[in-house]
């Protein structure tokens, strides 16, 4: 802004506010869901995360680069998260 | 005690005043004639028993209980003043791998039949040491300071807690070291903004004060000084607690006035 603006500048604790509730926001509309499968072959995890991509992708109008799944083994139990962050 | 309550006071960000809130939380309860027992849950990086100023008088730690060399009842160390407030103190030279959440759960249940209050200092970060803390805990209170890094870290912590399934009358928040006249001066959120914000029920709200630093150093919780005005946050925290509708309001009265009144008062009121 330059210094003739006529436009009334926002206090320092206005701009907190705001950022804040951007910081927040943000979070909560990313949305993880935690699933456990148990006794699951590769193709079939490769095909269970493909399917999270392709319905987030056609049901909730979000990019795929929107869309992460994780996947972690701990002996024969798989689990996926998958965190749509959307708007 | 079958009806004990367990608290876990957490954050995320480190040096909000976790350990602060926790003695004096604590100290708070013990004087109501409440039996308390504090567990320091930062293992490697311990700090609750320098606060309460018991840092000499620790023998054994959570490690040795953990390990099946001692009871916990054997290992927790009474305050100086107050009988009825205890401290099961970490190991600085363990690491918190050394613990398992399950540990966390058997140490909580066996303390739980001899304390009213158990009250765990959870470490900063959000990675093992914060999984063991919250893993035994009824109730979450959630410290932030009034800066937009901490209140990040308190929203991502909230967001764990109800992944670990804590309903939102679980978590509560305490706003520490406020600056009431910078929220006067617009430079400051207020309370109010950031319990909208992070949508959890506000605990409490401490002022910011020297105060702190001073009592640290002594190895006191500043609430065994009756004359000391932060006290009065922390006991309205501790009534809270017990069920008794305290205004939030009255946790920063006296704390923000300005001119000759308020300078005459804050000398007046300096120990």
């Amino acid at each position: 802004m330059a210094w003739w603006s006529p436009a009334k500048k926002d206090s320092n604790r206005d701009i907190a506010v705001k950022r804040m509730n951007d910081i927040v926001a943000n979070r909560r509309e990313a949305c993880a869901t935690a699933i456990k499968f148990e006794n699951k072959s590769e193709e079939e995890i490769e095909s269970i995360v493909t399917y999270i991509k392709d319905y987030a992708c056609r049901n909730l109008s979000v990019n795929e680069k929107d869309v992460k799944v994780h996947i972690s083994k701990d002996g024969n139990i798989v689990t996926i998260i998958a965190s749509i962050a959307y708007k | 005690m079958n009806d004990s309550k367990v608290f876990v006071v957490t954050s995320g960000k480190g040096g909000v005043g976790k350990t602060t809130v926790t003695a004096n939380l604590g100290a708070c309860l013990a004087l109501l004639g409440y039996n308390v027992c504090l567990i320091d849950a930062d293992i490697g990086l311990k700090n609750l028993d320098l606060v309460l100023g018991l840092e000499n008088r620790v023998v054994y730690t959570i490690i040795d209980v953990v390990r099946g060399n001692k009871d916990p009842l054997e290992a927790v160390v009474k305050h100086k003043f107050l009988k009825n407030l205890n401290l099961l103190a970490s190991s600085q030279i363990a690491n918190k791998d050394m613990v398992s959440e399950q540990d966390m759960i058997n140490l909580v249940n066996e303390l739980s039949k001899h304390y009213h209050y158990i009250i765990i200092d959870c470490p900063a970060g959000i990675e093992r040491g914060f999984k063991n803390s919250i893993a035994p805990a009824q109730q979450a209170i959630i410290v932030t300071t009034p800066e937009l890094t901490a209140i990040s870290d308190a929203d991502r912590v909230i967001g764990m807690l109800e992944n670990q399934g804590f309903s939102e009358q679980r978590v509560s928040l305490i706003v520490n070291r406020l600056k009431p006249r910078m929220v006067q001066r617009d430079k400051m959120v207020s309370p109010e903004e950031i319990k909208n914000a992070l949508a959890v029920e506000l605990l409490g709200v401490v002022p910011d004060s020297e105060e702190i630093i001073v009592s640290t150093n002594e190895g006191n919780p500043l609430v065994l000084d009756e004359r000391n005005r932060l006290s009065i946050p922390f006991k309205n925290i501790a009534q809270r607690i017990l069920g008794n509708p305290i205004p939030i309001s009255e946790d920063i009265a006296g704390f923000s006035e300005d001119g000759f009144l308020g300078f005459i008062k804050k000398l007046l009121g300096r120990r």
